[in-house]
């Protein structure tokens, strides 16, 4: 397992690289940088040419791509082209902001997605059914931005329960992260319905069944647990796209997270904050996705044991 | 004799595209989804009526006017009426996912069909820049590549093809590795039919339903993304009437105007909502499991 978990962190090693290079060519592309905006109009060659050497732009692409990674990999990002400010600093302030959130809206999605979805694959063809699978069709439809807006209409200023818009402490986070939870819960109700109908009628349920299991374990237990692995992949899914940063739901509440510093960086044309904050967040979600794929294994038995099993060939062979 | 006296009704061979659309006909979300998709596509045909200048046309006097018989949707901050521009915006929201969607396609199945026929040293390739591709998050993907080239409509249609294009090569180069070794393939290989041809007539139509299916879907996703980028202000901008455009202009005014929001996202929401059930019951109809 553990071999297994080191060959896949090494294997993000090239996708970091390759992934870095891409925004960091892409940044290096944009027109109108913050070095063009410095050379006056009246510039003599001698001073652009000075500026230009100040910021390596007289050199190769990759030179610049190969210096930043130096930096990079020790930790310095460089500083804002705008404020000044460390981006690290800037991207770590804002980022427990964006976990937590994260974190609040998956609790939520699970918390209602997989009830429904049992009921629905347990009632399937039922009036219930069909009401979970318009309800989840009409979720996956709707524009969180505009859920939000919703949301922020009714709960913020009609029925001034919630504020509008910033961190302020634990209230700040209902509005959020029920829309954003909601936004995840229609995709997670649909695959638990179909995952559960998968395994409803297996044989194993019968055993359970005949042997006296209690209802409530043979869904609950024996029933959901085979039915983990899909579900697990859709809310892994949705958890690291939110941690990633719910750009639009960050915008729509005027949260300080890292989806909006981003998104403001582009818009300002902060190339620097905008390459780090994007290389950062692609980390981040590397990195949680090689989470989940990690976490099928406590999940699944059988998938442990294709690990365990593995290691013991191998140590067989050896000796 | 005549043939139809020999085959009863019931077991007369339909063609595969009847049969699937009689299949989908049956499905009542799929129909209510073509229907809403019809009108959707009516109501672009009718917004090539509306004059441009009349969209954008201010009118200073008849500012924030709520929902009446006059102005249906109301009038936004510039007196502007929030109908016209809504029905003048179906050519964004659809232009977009639909090109985007084919763009993505084509090209997804064009590359997977590449990877998935010859394997080995091109498949790893592929597959490696695919991964590569998958592991940044689209909405910032997208936003990157706008931001680089700035927000029109063709712009648009770039990034977003290319943040969907990898669901196609995976799925393209999924069903190539399960037809490749199918005996018509080697047969067609043995009489000496060009890689091109094998892969395009004898592959591809074999290995399409699951391609249909997604290009439904993400054409609801590829709308979803155009708008929540014009949204946070790097899509289509500002005087154009972009459905996501559109209700980001009226956020500001959410507390007094609130319908100013509520049309325009509503128009994504049932958009998007046909394209989604349009999906489901396509799946249903070409999965041959459920057939009858």
């Amino acid at each position: 397992m553990i071999r297994y978990i080191i060959k896949r962190l090494l294997y993000l090693i090239p996708v970091i690289l390759c992934v870095s290079f891409l925004v960091f060519a892409l940044m290096d592309l944009t027109p109108g940088s913050i070095v063009d905006s410095m050379i006056p109009s009246d510039a003599t060659p001698e001073m652009k040419q000075a500026i230009l050497e100040q910021y390596d732009m007289d050199k190769p692409m990759l030179y610049r791509y190969a210096k930043y990674m130096y930096h990079f990999v020790q930790g310095d990002l460089g500083k804002s082209d705008i404020s000044g400010e460390s981006i690290l600093n800037m991207y770590l302030t804002r980022l427990p902001n964006t976990l937590l959130l994260a974190v609040t809206s998956l609790f939520i999605a699970a918390l209602l997605a997989i009830p429904m979805g049992i009921r629905a694959a347990r009632h399937a063809g039922t009036l219930t059914d069909t009401l979970t699978t318009v309800v989840t069709l009409i979720g996956m439809s709707m524009p969180a931005f505009w859920l939000g807006l919703i949301l922020l209409f009714i709960f913020s200023f009609q029925l001034r329960w919630f504020p509008a818009g910033g961190n302020m402490g634990f209230v700040s986070y209902i509005l959020p992260s029920v829309c954003n939870g909601l936004n995840m819960m229609a995709g997670t109700t649909r695959q638990t319905r179909s995952a559960m109908l998968e395994v409803l009628n297996a044989d194993f349920l019968r055993t359970a069944r005949a042997k006296g299991v209690p209802e409530r374990r043979v869904i609950w237990k024996h029933a959901l647990g085979n039915a983990m692995i899909p579900i697990l992949t859709t809310l892994g899914g949705n958890l690291s796209t939110a941690m990633a940063g719910s750009v639009v739901i960050e915008s729509v509440f005027a949260w300080p997270g890292v989806g909006r510093l981003t998104a403001e960086a582009i818009m300002s044309r902060d190339t620097k904050l905008a390459c780090g904050a994007v290389i950062m967040t692609t980390i981040l979600y590397v990195v949680m996705m090689l989470l989940i794929d990690l976490a099928y294994a406590f999940v699944d038995p059988r998938i442990k044991a294709r690990y365990v099993r593995a290691k013991k060939v191998r140590r067989r062979a050896v000796s | 004799m005549s043939k139809n006296t020999l085959v009863s009704k019931q077991y007369r061979r339909r063609s595969p595209f009847k049969d699937v659309f009689h299949r989908l006909t049956k499905n009542k979300g799929a129909v209510v989804g073509l229907c809403i998709i019809g009108a959707l596509i009516l109501l672009l045909l009718a917004s090539f009526l509306i004059d441009y200048s009349a969209v954008t046309k201010t009118d200073l006097s008849n500012r924030f006017l709520p929902p009446s018989w006059q102005h249906l949707f109301g009038t936004d901050d510039m007196g502007r009426d929030v109908f016209l521009r809504v029905v003048y915006g179906t050519r964004y929201s659809l232009s977009i996912g639909f090109g985007a969607t084919a763009l993505a396609a084509i090209a997804g199945v064009c590359i997977g069909s590449v990877a998935g026929y010859y394997g080995g040293f091109v498949d790893d390739i592929i597959m490696r820049l695919t991964d590569i591709l998958a592991s940044i998050p689209a909405m910032l993907l997208g936003m990157v590549i706008v931001s680089i080239l700035g927000g029109s409509v063709p712009n648009l249609i770039f990034a977003i093809g290319i943040c969907s294009v990898q669901y196609y090569i995976r799925i393209t180069r999924a069903s190539i590795l399960a037809i490749r070794g199918q005996e018509y393939v080697e047969a067609a290989k043995v009489i000496g039919m060009s890689d091109a041809k094998i892969i395009f007539t004898q592959i591809l139509p074999n290995a399409f339903s699951p391609v249909i299916v997604t290009f439904t879907a993400t054409i609801g996703i590829a709308i979803l993304v155009a708008a929540s980028l014009s949204f946070i202000g790097l899509g289509v901008s500002v005087p154009m009437p972009e459905w996501g455009a559109l209700v980001s202009s009226g956020r500001n005014v959410l507390r007094t105007a609130p319908y100013l929001s509520t049309f325009p996202g509503l128009f994504i929401m049932l958009t998007v909502l046909a394209f989604n059930i349009l999906g489901d019951g396509l799946r249903d109809a070409l999965d041959p499991k459920l057939k009858r």
